[in-house]
Order: structure tokens, then sequence, then C-alpha cells
């Protein structure tokens, strides 16, 4: 079934909104993604809290932990926040589908984003032990500030942010034309309509994802 | 003829009976009139070998003058320098004469008793035999107080003590350091008379520079004699003295940061003393960097203790890297020591990661990945036809 939604979306969405919408397996899709998300969140989380760890003890693992729960939960938050766009924007095309609908395509055409997140693990785990960390020893803010800027700007973890971006953009392009597809079957609308209602946000979130990298870790490695 | 041999021998009677006379009992009482009624020794002790004046005074406490033939001094142990009185002639009733010898003490030390005699013309003579003491005991010097050890560079207080054993005073005291190469203050100290069994102290101030020792020479006159009496005072720099601040540094951690080390730890002053300006950086073969080339601890009073932190680079097959923790005394000499502080081996700071862009490899993954999901989505695509 998953690989059919990946190889031909068409016919699996053509099945699906003949059925009641469910969000059981999408719900399984998303929280698959979010355990492995919440690794890669342990590990930076752990990294941050190495930036503060001479000011408490055990503060690494506090982050750490804390990274991974907040990564959890905002995965679930963004599978709720897209299918919130993708629902307004397919009514504003004139759509029918119901916001059940919408949510349960969103979350099957979140599934490419699953290999997105098992590569951001994989390069996590090369690039994270790369990143030379120094722990901030003064409570003045303008240090702390300056040495939470230096860590985003370790050529290690900027390479990651990068690389990491562009996997997820890519693999966002797939989840567009998912997206776009079971709006398209489900919702009634026409294929271009269906297209922009699906690739609008994601268009938008790619162009900030790379205008903020190269805000904050002045362009490209 | 028997005139001639008559007058003769008249005369000489005459002359035989002129000398009796004068040899008459009343010159004799004449004669014991005279007395010595001083006799001073200058100096009053003398030491071996030293030269004296002695002057003896008579008086004739008679009503008629008595005529002095010669006066001299007599003596086995005592060389007399100064010449005989010849032909003093007569000393008048009432009055007095003095008579003054330069006199040198021989080898030996102990009480002597040279003669002054004097010849009179009309009676016997007079024998005055009188006592002088020579004594070999010279002044006594020693330190009074001197610090516990000497360190290079650092002014210490030193007294020195001198004393008089002598039956006489001695003048002229002055003692002079010979300061090699060691400044001392002041460079001699003129101290003058020194009374019997009396003593004196005399502070200097000393800054030793090596170990060469010093010799205090105390220079003293006995009357017209000059002598002198040495003490030599050792100097051994390079002990630590057990009042001493100290330094030690523990609880050191060592962590690696981006390309350099960071030190941190406890300084603790477990001397009696207090350690002024205590500063803490590396040394050699480390190269101290920025944030904490030098940490200043400042002040730190006996069990005190404070936290440090030193950050410097070292090359990776360095394993052991000195930390010099230099602190300053009251004096502001400054002192220092290392405590090597273990590195560990092979765990030295990562080289910086050289930025010339993305590996190839991770370019070509991405591209792999992007022509798959492309791929993926036209495939998907085409499934509509």
């Amino acid at each position: 079934m998953i690989i059919e939604v990946l190889t031909n979306p068409r016919a699996f969405f053509g099945t699906i909104c003949k059925q009641e919408p469910s969000l059981k397996k999408p719900a399984l899709i998303i929280l698959g993604m979010a355990l492995i998300g919440s690794v890669t969140g342990y590990m930076m989380g752990e990294l941050s809290g190495k930036l503060f760890s001479g000011m408490m003890e055990g503060l690494a693992t506090i982050a750490a932990v804390s990274a991974a729960i907040t990564t959890f939960l905002s995965t679930f938050l963004i599978w709720l926040i897209a299918a919130v766009i993708l629902f307004g924007l397919q009514k504003v095309m004139e759509g029918t589908g119901t916001f059940k609908r919408v949510m349960e395509i969103c979350g099957y055409g979140m599934i490419p984003l699953v290999f997105a997140t098992i590569i951001s693990l994989l390069l996590s785990a090369y690039y994270i032990p790369q990143a030379d960390i120094s722990p901030i020893r003064s409570t003045n803010p303008e240090e702390i500030s300056k040495a939470a800027m230096s860590m985003m700007l370790d050529p290690a973890l900027h390479e990651f942010s990068i690389i990491s971006a562009i996997v997820t953009i890519i693999f966002l392009i797939w989840v567009a034309n998912i997206w776009s597809i079971g709006v398209e079957m489900s919702c009634g609308l026409q294929p271009k309509k269906a297209l922009i209602a699906a690739g609008l946000p994601v268009l938008i979130y790619s162009a900030y994802t790379l205008a903020s990298l190269l805000l904050f870790t002045g362009g490209p490695a | 003829m028997k005139k001639k041999i008559s007058i003769t021998f008249f005369v000489i009677l005459l002359l035989v009976s002129i000398s009796t006379a004068e040899l008459l009992p009343e010159n004799e009482a004449a004669a014991a009139q005279v007395q010595v009624i001083n006799l001073s020794i200058d100096p009053a002790v003398l030491m071996p070998y030293d030269m004296a004046t002695v002057t003896i005074t008579l008086a004739n406490t008679g009503t008629k003058s008595v005529a002095i033939s010669s006066a001299q001094l007599l003596s086995k142990e005592f060389k007399v320098l100064s010449d005989s009185y010849g032909k003093v002639g007569a000393i008048g009733a009432g009055n007095s004469m003095s008579f003054t010898y330069t006199i040198q003490a021989g080898g030996t030390s102990g009480i002597f008793y040279p003669v002054f005699s004097i010849d009179y013309r009309d009676a016997n003579f007079l024998r005055y035999p009188f006592r002088v003491l020579v004594q070999e005991n010279p002044l006594e010097v020693s330190v009074l107080n001197k610090p516990e050890t000497f360190v290079n560079g650092k002014k210490e207080d030193i007294t020195i003590h001198i004393g008089n054993p002598r039956d006489n005073p001695v003048t002229g005291v002055t003692v002079i350091p010979r300061k090699g190469e060691h400044e001392i203050t002041p460079t001699s100290y003129f101290s003058g008379v020194l009374a019997p069994d009396s003593s004196v102290d005399i502070p200097f101030s000393v800054t030793p520079y090596g170990d060469s020792p010093i010799e205090f020479t105390v220079q003293y006159q006995n009357g017209i004699n000059q002598h002198e009496v040495s003490y030599t005072l050792p100097v051994e720099t390079g002990k630590k003295s057990r009042k001493q601040a100290d330094t030690v540094l523990s609880n050191v951690q060592v962590e690696i940061e981006k390309d350099h080390f960071r030190v941190t730890g406890d300084v603790t002053n477990s001397g009696l003393e207090t350690a002024n300006a205590v500063v803490i950086t590396s040394a050699d073969p480390a190269v101290p960097v920025f944030p904490f080339k030098v940490y200043a601890v400042g002040a730190l009073k006996p069990d005190d203790f404070a936290s440090f932190e030193v950050t410097f680079r070292a090359d990776e097959n360095v394993t052991e890297v000195p930390l010099r923790t230099s602190f300053k005394d009251n004096d502001g000499n400054e002192f220092s020591s290392d405590t090597l502080v273990e590195l560990g081996e092979g765990k030295g700071p990562k080289p910086k990661k050289d930025d010339d862009g993305f590996s190839p490899v991770i370019i070509g993954v991405v591209g792999v990945l992007a022509l798959g999901v492309l791929g993926a989505v036209w495939y998907s695509r085409r499934q509509r036809g």
C-alpha cells in the first residue's frame, strides 16, 4: 500500500476516496517519522546542551531529551498545520474535501518525508560528532549570543544544515506531487488547481528554509 | 818636694771627703721624697705585638732638690722603642717630672712587670716595677638574626652583633661587608667606641645574587694599633623558606576545544605567607591563546584558594604541558613554579575543517536523491496516462 502511494498515487487515492476517511494509517506514518526525527532531535539537543554545560550539571541531557520530545510533538503539529493550510487552499480553489480527508491525504503524502528523516538521521550521525562546541562559562547574555552564533557557524553543522535542508526540499517536491494528486482525486479539484494548492505551501516553505539558511549561516559552506 | 806631696794628699783627701759628703744620709733622705705619683699606659691593655705609651710622673715631695742622673725602662718581655732619659737634671722641691716611653708587646699574652729605674746623682736609685696586661681577646662578631633561607633577589634584614670581651675599650669600630655580587646596605657602618663587656647591634640589608658568602670585616683600634676580625655569613639561595607562600594546583581538568586546550582548576596557597599577584599561564611547549592566555588570580592568603582557567595550543605529539604559577611576596620579589598537566595522547584538538565546500560524495548523493525523487514524481505522473 505504501509503495502504491509512492509509485501510483493516482490509483491509491482513487481507492481511498471511495472509503470513509481514516487517520489511523497516516498517524502511524507520522508516528514513525516522529520517532526517527526525535533521534535526530536528541542528537542536536545534546550538542546544544553541551554549549551550556558549563553553567549547570546535566544540562546537556536535559536539552537532548527536551529536543527529542519537541521534535516528536512538532512532527504531529506539522502534519496538522500542513493539513490546515492544504484544506484552506483546496477550499479557496473550490474543492469539496473534508478536513479529515485532507488530513488523511496529508498524512499519506508525507511518506517521502520519512525517507528524508532517515537520511537526516544518517547525516546528523556523520556531521554532529565533527562539530566542536565550546561550553559557555559566562552568564553574560552577549557572550551566550556570540557562542550560539558560533555554533551555527561551525563548519560541520553549517554543512549539515544546508544538506539537510536541500534533502528535505527535494523530498518535499515528492510530497507536493502526492498531495496534488490526492487533492485532485479526493477533493474534486482540477489538476492545475490541485498542483497550486499542494505546491504553493511547499514552495513557500522551501523559499523560507533557503532564505533562513542564507541569513543565519552566511550562505553555502 | 815633701810639701808638694803633702798638698796633693790633702787635695785628694778633700775630694774624697767631698764625695763621701754627697752620699750623706741627708741626700738619701731627699731622694727618698721622690715618688711615682702617676703611671698611665695607653692602651691600658695591650694585644700581642701592640705598641703602647707608658707615662710615669715623679714628684719631689721633699724640701730639697734631687739630681737625677738617668731614667730608663727595663723589661725582658717588651721592646722599649723610645730612648732612655740620660742627664735628666734635678727635680726641684715640690716639682714633678714625667717620663714617657713607647713599648711594644711580644707575642705572648699575660701579666708582665717592666721596671722603671732612676739613678740619682747624690743618692742611690729608684726601681719601680709596674703591671702591664697583654690580652689576646679580639672583638666577638656574630649574627643575631638572619633569614631562614636566602632567596635570589629578595632583600633580607640581618643584624651583626659585636661584643667587646676585653678589659679596655676599643675605638674606631667599623663594620665593612665585602659584598661581592650581592647588594648590601649600608656599605659600611661606623660604630666608634666600644666599652669593655659591652656590645653593639648593627643592621644590614642584604639582597643576594648567587651563593657566594658575605664576609663582614670589623676594624677597630686598640690605642694606636689597628686590628680587624672577620665573620663569614654563608649564603645559600634556592632553598625554600618554611614560611614562604607556596601555590598548589588541584582539581585540574583539561578540556579540548575547537583548536585549543582549556585547563581549569583551583590554586591554593599552602604556605604561611600571603602570595600576592598570583598569575597562572601555560609555558613552553604550549602556546597561550586567548581568551585566557594568562589568568590573574590576585592575592591569596595562607590556606586560601581560587579558581583559574587558561587556554593554550599544543602540538599533537605534546602529552604534557607545564602550568606556570607565579606570585610576589610582600617585598615584590617574584617566585614561580611549574606544574605538569597531562593532556593525554592523541586527544588533541581537531584541526579546523577545511572550508573548501561540500565533499563530492555528498554532492553526488544529493544529486542521486534529487534525480531519484524527480524520477519518482515523473513515474507517478506517468501512471495518469
